[in-house]
């Protein structure tokens, strides 16, 4: 069993895209290399120095091409109309979004909806699964 | 007169057949009328005041109170979707000739152009600043005239989305309701040429392009009230008015005379006229009381010229007849012309092939319609209708003007700021460039700008208040600069705000001269340029100081700058019909002078404007057209080239890149994608994406073409001679495995490095062309020969100076033969590893390792002396024995050292005689060096970067082949760490392994410390040539003042290698070279891989 920190550990390998506000080299982590950063130019890192370095205001964080409203609205319909799981956008959408949400609201238009649409998807799927369970 | 609504303002309006009319009204309610009393006329209940309303087809558009506008459906009403909205009522619509578009203003003050196939693609335009009385299209679609309460008239470009003449014509006010006038402006029919404004006393015509006043109709004194409405007749030639005293005025605008004047009963304001669209003759008007009149018959009689056209039309189609009769083909043919071109006048919608055809075409078919007339006249027996007709007939071409005059001037493009969004917008771009972004915002509440620097360490962001209305700015990473246009009271100002300065007054401000306008303007490294009205472009320094004044050949399109260069872009007059005619002109300002690299035609794709102009990072000019089309500008050839279309990389077709910035190492365009628009909004912030560099060759979609791409850009982007030597390498093997041999042999002539010749030969030879392989091999001599020659002639100082400075070499040359032997052993050395890659070379020959290679190589075009085992250097025996081994066991196995010892053979030939030649002329210049100078400065100048020197004169004359090696950094780190190294790792026990191991530590050495090491060597590398004078004769060059230990390991490693061999053999590739040979060949193989 995991707890929901290791879980967010792993999705914080996720990659986003970030807009640096300062230029450096490529650096090389075990997980692979880095960059190189130039400032105002859209760059993948992943998700925990992306927040590292939004907290220390060097980049603006792009939000993935699913955090949306449309794009959420049209999923949720998905998830509700259908009865069994239907396949995420990205396995780790839920952490992904609560990390973004929390640190990087303002790089997001629509925060709060998203952020309401993201429960409701949750929910839905929650139900799902409770349900699934009664019947066993 | 009928009253038809309740009161208030009351709009009618024909359909396109004039059939029907339409009416609207303040009672919420569309009239559908079939004449004047019709009984049973229908009503659309739309519960809304419509305020202006147009019927197309089976649909009526209604601009309403609730602030959209509406289409309905005939003959029911029912609803049929909304195609804008506004946030006031609308207050005017209009439908072009075609259709097409519709343009509605409102009370918000922004006017909406609709395309009707597609209602989302919407052209908003805003500048007015109180609410729009009126809007009208140009029949041609391509430009929308509006008024408004502010009291202007302005003139939009629909497709630049920003006005071209802005005049304040009527008095101003706050709401419509207030407003004096109606200010209904008219278009001219079919060809929109004439612009009719209603002014109180006059009705002025506009002309189109030039947006002058052409002639101006004065309303006769007993015409009571305001002029407030015009309307064309569908002839282009009428003209009718209505006062606001209930006076309605015809007028011909050939004659420029009032025709005719009615008087509405009760002097009541008339609110709309229009003209029956089919008849031409009636005229439908309002007034305010919602009551609807017709005149008919307005053109009836009275005037004989109105009635000619409709009627003119009729006689022909009789006259066509009789003509067919009479068969005179001439005749016949003009009447059919004159007929065509009657119908198409009349037809609803524009022939565009009428548009198309050249006018010298027109003109003719114009002659012989007044011809046709005029006969048709004289076969009529002159009755008074002909003479009527025929005097009507002659004046009608000169009241047709515009469709025969010469093919009209391209308007010239506008200035503009590259990277900038429109100056009408609320929010807005300034400018996006690699330093920064700035972004205006002009709203009610605020006018500011705001500057924002990708890179928060130039500086933080800054804050203006933009009272002035700064439209134009620019930034780098030393100052922002603003500039306004200014207007009749203040003059243009530019303002400077120089952050990068030291002291504490950063900012500074200065205004041009009375009347003089910044059009243009760029930022450099410590100075700034703007480009004027006046043609004038003025360079300051960032501080301030004006420092220069020269004026341009044409107007300012738009100037970039970057570091000490600057390009500025001009009219250099008119272009073909569409096309742009610009020049630029690339500056160098150093600080002495300014100096004008280049002066010349700016090319441009087929009727395109420029969007863009700037530098890439490297510098290199860039410019971007509307077709999407990137140009890099090419220094060495003077040519622009394009390297990229954005427009491919799009999506939509309406979808547009905005360009940021250009890089060309990595290749990239930095860009916005905008969907839908040219430009990107503030908001949400749009997100750069980099776009690739392409040039656009044929054939794209193959192996060839790709490569042949990848080639040209690599060169044109590196700008040296060695670069894309790689892709000719790919381009070879591709063309060897297609068979084409001239084209390899081709291939092989653009290569520019002796490693290239070489690997090329090598391949061609082991992919059995020997033919090929010959042919390269001859003209690699030639080649040599001719280089060779060359630099004898160029640098003979220079190699003096060389000699000077690396005494070795002299002593060398007494071991000429020696270094022979190595340099073979090398080559068999590498031959051997080629072998053994061979498999997998030949599906992906550019794969292949040598080019790792590079320092160690050595080319074998260079001609030698045979290799003959006498000569041998008896002191070398541990290493060159093993070289000799080598080969001879190897030689035979390979088909390329086959070929290359018969080159070889051949060339020493011709070379010793070359030598002798030098000698002649230089008897100092030992022919070692001769023979291998070229080499080496290849080699050197491609491969050796990483060694001693940096400078080009010292690479060259640093020894780099394989007897100079043990001077390399890392054999002197190896040296110092083994015994650390082999007390690490007590478990290896081979010296091989130890090596290894070596190897892979120094790798992991940071740049810091091999550039120690490297220091060390070439030091050592100097020394040891002094050591030398004594030692040469006792110690081969390949140890050096490290000979005694090398020695001793060479020993040992001969030791270690016996017991280790048949491992060494199962693990290794080499081990087929066998004995002490393999060690030795192997550890110099491995200490090249670590130095690269």
């Amino acid at each position: 069993m995991m707890d929901p920190s290791e879980v967010e550990f792993l999705a914080e390998k996720e990659l986003v895209t970030i807009i640096p506000n300062f230029s450096h080299n490529k650096f090389y982590l075990i997980s692979g290399d880095i960059g190189p950063f130039n400032p105002g130019l859209p760059v993948d890192v992943p998700l925990w120095l992306a927040i590292n370095m939004k907290q220390r205001q060097k980049c603006r964080i792009q939000p993935p091409e699913w955090m949306n409203v449309e794009f959420l609205e049209a999923k949720k319909q998905e998830e509700k109309e259908s009865a069994v799981f239907e396949a995420v956008m990205n396995p780790h959408f839920m952490e992904m979004s609560k990390l973004l949400l929390t640190h990087a609201a303002d790089d997001i238009t629509n925060a709060d909806e998203v952020h309401a649409l993201i429960k409701d998807l949750w929910d839905i799927r929650a139900a799902k699964l409770r349900q699934s369970v009664d019947k066993l | 007169m009928q009253m038809f609504h309740c009161s208030g303002h009351t709009e009618v309006c024909y359909n396109r057949s004039g059939t029907t009319f339409y009416s609207c009204g303040e009672d919420g309610g569309i009239r559908i009328w079939k004449h004047l009393e019709d009984e049973d006329h229908q009503t659309l209940e739309i519960g809304e005041t419509v305020r202006s309303l147009r019927v197309l087809g089976n649909k009526v558009f209604a601009g309403t109170e609730s602030n959209t506008v509406q289409s309905y459906l005939l003959p029911d009403g029912s609803p049929d979707g909304i195609l804008c909205r506004f946030t006031a009522p609308v207050t005017h619509i209009d439908l072009s000739e075609d259709g097409k578009k519709l343009v509605a203003g409102a009370g918000d003050f922004a006017i909406k152009v609709v395309d009707l196939q597609d209602t989302s693609d919407q052209v908003i335009l805003q500048a007015h600043s109180a609410p729009i009385l009126s809007v009208a299209i140009d029949p041609l679609t391509e430009f929308v005239a509006s008024t408004s309460c502010d009291g202007s008239l302005k003139i939009w470009n629909i497709s630049e989305k920003s006005w071209e003449k802005s005049i304040v014509l009527f008095p101003k006010c706050s709401d419509i309701s207030l407003s004096k006038t109606l200010a209904r402006i008219a278009w001219k029919p079919k060809d929109g040429q004439l612009l009719a404004i209603p002014l109180e006393r006059e009705i002025q015509l506009y002309e189109r392009d030039s947006w002058d006043v052409l002639f101006t109709l004065k309303i006769e004194e007993e015409t009571l009230g305001v002029t407030s409405v015009v309307s064309w007749c569908p002839d282009g030639v009428h003209l009718a008015s209505i006062t606001s005293v209930g006076f309605i005025n015809v007028w011909n605008t050939s004659s420029k005379k009032c025709i005719k004047s009615f008087k509405e009963r009760k002097d009541l304001p008339l609110r709309c006229v229009v003209w029956n669209p089919k008849t031409g003759t009636s005229l439908a008007f309002t007034n305010n009381l919602g009551q609807i009149g017709i005149l008919d018959q307005v053109l009836d009689g009275s005037d004989q010229q109105t009635k000619s056209k409709p009627e003119s039309k009729e006689t022909k189609e009789d006259f066509t007849d009789l003509f067919d009769d009479m068969a005179d083909d001439d005749l016949l043919d003009a009447v059919t012309q004159a007929e065509r071109k009657l119908q198409e006048g009349s037809d609803e919608d524009m022939d565009e092939d009428m548009n198309l055809d050249p006018d010298a075409d027109l003109r003719r078919k114009d002659k012989s319609l007044s011809n046709l007339l005029i006969t048709d006249d004289t076969s009529q027996d002159g009755s008074n209708i002909a003479d009527d007709t025929s005097a009507s007939v002659v004046t009608e071409p000169k009241s047709l003007p515009p469709l025969v005059t010469g093919p009209k001037p391209t308007p010239l493009q506008k200035p503009f700021i590259p990277s900038s969004t429109p100056v009408h917008l609320s929010s807005r771009f300034m400018k996006w460039n690699m330093v920064g972004v700035i972004r205006c915002y002009d709203t009610d509440e605020e006018s500011s700008i705001d500057v924002e620097f990708h890179d928060t360490s130039v500086h933080h962001s800054l804050h203006f208040d933009n009272q002035l209305n700064h439209n134009m700015a620019d930034v780098n990473s030393q100052a922002v600069l603003l500039a306004t246009e200014g207007d009749e009271d203040t003059p243009s100002q530019i303002r400077c705000q120089y952050f990068a300065s030291w002291d504490t007054q950063k900012e500074w401000s200065i205004s041009m001269p009375k009347d003089e306008v910044v059009k243009a303007l760029a930022l450099g490294k410590d100075f700034l340029a703007v480009g004027t009205n006046k043609r004038h472009v003025r360079i300051f320094t960032l501080s301030g100081i004006q420092k220069d004044l020269f004026c341009l050949p044409g107007p300012v399109v738009t100037m970039a700058a970057d570091e000490q260069k600057m390009i500025i872009v001009y009219h250099q007059g008119p272009g073909l019909p569409g096309d742009q005619c610009l020049g630029f002109q690339l500056y160098q300002l150093s600080k002495k002078a300014k100096a004008v690299v280049v002066d010349s035609r700016l090319p441009l794709s087929a009727k395109s404007t420029l969007t863009w102009l700037g530098f890439t990072v490297e510098g290199t000019a860039a410019s971007v057209d509307s077709n999407g089309i990137v140009r890099l500008y090419n220094q060495q050839s003077s040519a622009w080239i394009s390297v990229a279309n954005t427009k491919s990389h799009a999506k939509g077709k309406s979808d547009h890149h905005w360009i940021i910035g250009m890089q060309e190492s990595p290749a990239q365009i930095r860009c916005v994608s905008c969907k839908g628009s040219t430009f990107p909004p503030t908001l949400p912030r749009p997100t750069p994406i980099l776009l690739p560099f392409q040039l656009p060759l044929c054939d794209l979609e193959a192996d060839k073409g790709q490569l042949e791409e990848m080639y040209l850009r690599e060169k044109l982007m590196a700008g040296t001679n060695t670069a894309g030597q790689d892709t000719l390498m790919k381009m070879f093997a591709l063309s060897c495995r297609a068979e084409r041999e001239v084209r390899a042999a081709d291939v092989c002539k653009m290569m520019t490095t002796q490693h290239a010749w070489t690997l090329a030969i090598k391949y061609a030879s082991r992919s059995r062309k020997m033919l090929l392989a010959e042919k390269l091999s001859e003209m690699a001599a030639e080649l040599l020969r001719a280089d060779s020659s060359e630099e004898e002639d160029e640098d003979e100082d220079d190699t003096w100076q060389r000699r000077r400075k690396d005494p070795r070499r002299r002593e060398r040359s007494d071991m000429e033969e020696d270094d022979h032997q190595e340099e073979e052993e090398e080559e068999e050395d590498e031959d051997a590893d080629q072998d053994d890659d061979m498999p997998e070379m030949k599906p992906i020959p550019t794969k292949h390792r040598p080019l790792v290679m590079k320092p160690k190589q050595k080319p074998s075009l260079i001609p030698l002396t045979p290799v003959s085992s006498e000569k041998r250097n008896p002191f070398k025996k541990s290493a060159s024995e093993a070289a000799k081994e080598t080969q001879e066991e190897e030689s035979p196995t390979l088909g390329g050292a086959n070929v290359f010892d018969n080159m070889k053979k051949r060339q020493s030939n011709n070379t010793d005689g070359q030598k002798n030649k030098k000698n002649q002329k230089k008897d100092k210049t030992p022919p070692s060096l001769r023979g291998t100078k070229k080499a080496q400065m290849t080699l050197s100048s491609m491969g050796g970067k990483k060694q001693e020197k940096p400078s080009s004169e010292g690479t060259k004359s640093e020894p780099k082949s394989a007897s100079q090696k043990p001077a390399s950094a890392f054999q002197l780190w190896f040296e110092e760490n083994k015994s650390t190294i082999a007390a690490e790792h007590p478990e290896v026990e081979s010296e091989t392994e130890i090596f290894k191991l070596a190897i892979q530590k120094w790798r992991e050495v940071d740049t810091e410390t091999k550039q120690k090491w490297n220091h060390i060597a070439s030091n050592q590398g100097s020394k040891e040539t002094e050591e030398k004078d004594d030692t040469s004769k006792h110690e081969s060059p390949a140890a050096g003042t490290t000979t005694d230990k090398k020695r001793k390991r060479e020993e040992d490693d001969k030791e270690n290698n016996n017991n280790n061999e048949k491992k060494l053999k199962a693990k290794n590739v080499f081990a087929k070279s066998g004995g002490g040979s393999l060690n030795k060949s192997t550890i110099n193989k491995l200490a090249n891989f670590a130095r690269d």
